[in-house]
């Protein structure tokens, strides 16, 4: 199962260079969706693939829904070679993105996010607007039937903004 | 011009698709931390309830046999 905190405390103490996208954001965010995965979507740099690859290590990533016997080894080369990569490690399921659809690469995706207190680490965790972009963009069933929970979340807090002033 | 909807529009549309806004209100009030670690105890009743369907597919018979034959 899904352990979320430890993945992402291994990536906090690396200084990996990341964002929590997807599901799991959506969560932080306040959504009730329930997610069995953690997708984040990492800089695509020399030393973050060195820092992304030895804090997964522990977790033994290998490829999900690829034959156990297929050698596979997440290392800087394999992240410098690749784009996305879905995987499945002692973690939980985890997959790591080069790019968002409807938003672009870690450079763009750090745009809309903002940086939240998860587990005691500062987390760059996608906002509501990059989670609606994101989600209209990718126009699967799955990713448009969280678009008005993701709408009233932002009608919520805007609600409450206007409430303060 | 198309005008922007005012957050109440948007909350209506929301509750007419299903979305529980009073789930949403009470989570908005924990912080993102809180918000995982419930969410974490959510997936470990899926992932069980997912669990114990797999058993009763894989035994579908098994809750018959395993009654007490009446003596």
């Amino acid at each position: 199962m899904l352990q979320a905190e430890r993945l992402l405390t291994a990536l906090c103490q690396a200084n990996v260079a990341f964002v929590v996208i997807g599901g799991m954001a959506a969560v932080a965010q306040g959504s009730a969706y329930v997610t069995a995965d953690l997708d984040i979507c990492y800089q695509r740099q020399s030393n973050n693939y060195q820092r992304l690859s030895q804090a997964l290590q522990p977790f033994q990533p290998r490829l999900r829904g690829a034959p156990a016997d297929l050698p596979f080894v997440l290392d800087a080369q394999t992240l410098r070679g690749g784009l996305n990569f879905t995987l499945i490690t002692e973690g939980g399921d985890l997959d790591l993105l080069g790019e968002v659809t409807g938003l672009g690469d870690y450079e763009a995706v750090k745009a809309h996010a903002e940086e939240v207190e998860l587990y005691g680490y500062r987390v760059w965790v996608l906002t509501l607007r990059g989670l609606i972009i994101s989600k209209q963009a990718a126009g699967r069933p799955k990713d448009l039937r969280l678009l008005p929970e993701l709408q009233a979340l932002q009608a919520l807090r805007a609600e409450s903004r206007e409430e303060e002033q | 011009m198309q005008s922007h909807p005012s957050p109440t529009e948007i909350l209506a549309w929301a509750e007419q698709d299903g979305v529980d806004l009073s789930l949403l209100r009470e989570r908005l009030q924990w912080t993102p931390t809180e918000r995982l670690q419930r969410h974490q105890a959510a997936l470990a009743l899926v992932e069980a309830l997912r669990s114990a369907k797999r058993k009763v597919i894989c035994a579908p018979g098994r809750a018959l046999t395993d009654r007490p034959v009446p003596g």
